[in-house]
């Protein structure tokens, strides 16, 4: 039942803008179902991940933007609702520790050689 | 030689350091996604009352200490964690706001009647979309509102006698 209102939805959304359906599947696959991790939105069937389907379809009809969905989403459920993590305090180390290990390891071998 | 066991030792520390954090991985739960609106300002959100045709509440409007509870007939931890807030209710110290969240007005009427009712008042969100202003993924949820209306704390799952005796 979900899956046939879902279709149906799509073809609502593809008729009115090839651009508006791009936005949409974009955020549903980049956006992560908090009940049932490790999968997407896209992916899930679970009532949470339908509401949010729902959300993202009413905003981009109202002409929101990508950033402003995603923005009002992240107020509400956190970072951890993106899959692709922000560069913020928490992060940081997150994302340069391995150039850090890599610098580290490339001076190591270099003066061990010596 | 001395150099050689200086270096020795960070595997060690490495291999420690991951120890340490994997440890410590084991006792996360991954469900419980910590709210980026602790600390904040309750937001403005009205909710009609179960069981009245006319006439929303805005929980802004409530004054604080309170407690919001999202509960639905379905849920069965609901029922688990009721004990708690009906103790909390004798005790008066609190306001406790409940939200019937996704569920049928009948169901949650018997639900009441059943198990026992807690809250000051029941407010009604059918749909469920009304509480994602509140960040609500799922029940239970039990957040807890000061006098400042500040949501000063959040309980994702079964509430615990504690919670409530912590944040005051």
């Amino acid at each position: 039942m979900n899956n046939i209102f879902f279709v149906l939805f799509v073809f609502n959304l593809h008729s009115q803008s090839e651009n508006k359906l791009e936005i949409y599947n974009k955020l549903i696959n980049e956006l992560r179902c908090l009940v049932c991790q490790n999968q997407s939105i896209a992916e899930s069937n679970a009532p949470f991940a339908v509401d949010i389907k729902n959300i993202i379809k009413e905003k981009i009809n109202n002409g929101e933007s990508e950033s402003q969905i995603k923005n009002f989403l992240v107020d509400r459920y956190s970072d951890f609702i993106l899959y692709d993590p922000p560069i913020n305090v928490e992060t940081i180390f997150l994302w340069f520790a391995p150039f850090i290990i890599l610098i580290f390891l490339v001076l190591r071998v270099f003066f061990s050689k010596k | 030689m001395l150099k050689k066991i200086n270096f020795l030792f960070i595997p060690l520390l490495l291999f420690c350091f991951f120890c340490i954090i994997l440890y410590r991985g084991l006792f996360n739960d991954p469900k419980v996604v910590s709210s980026p609106l602790l600390g904040k300002q309750v937001p403005n959100i009205s909710y009609p009352v179960l069981n009245q045709a006319i006439g929303e509440i805005n929980i802004k409007d409530i004054d604080g200490p309170y407690l919001i509870n999202i509960f639905a007939s379905w849920c069965l931890p609901c029922v688990e964690e009721l004990p708690v807030l009906i103790n909390e209710k004798n005790k008066k110290r609190v306001k406790i706001i409940g939200v019937n969240y996704k569920d049928d007005p009948v169901n949650a009427n018997n639900w009441l009647a059943t198990y026992g009712n807690p809250y000051d008042v029941v407010l009604f969100d059918k749909d469920g979309m009304k509480s994602i202003d509140l960040g609500v993924y799922g029940v239970p949820e039990t957040f807890f509102i000061d006098t400042n209306k500040i949501i000063k704390d959040k309980k994702i799952g079964v509430l615990d006698a504690k919670f409530v005796s912590d944040n005051l």
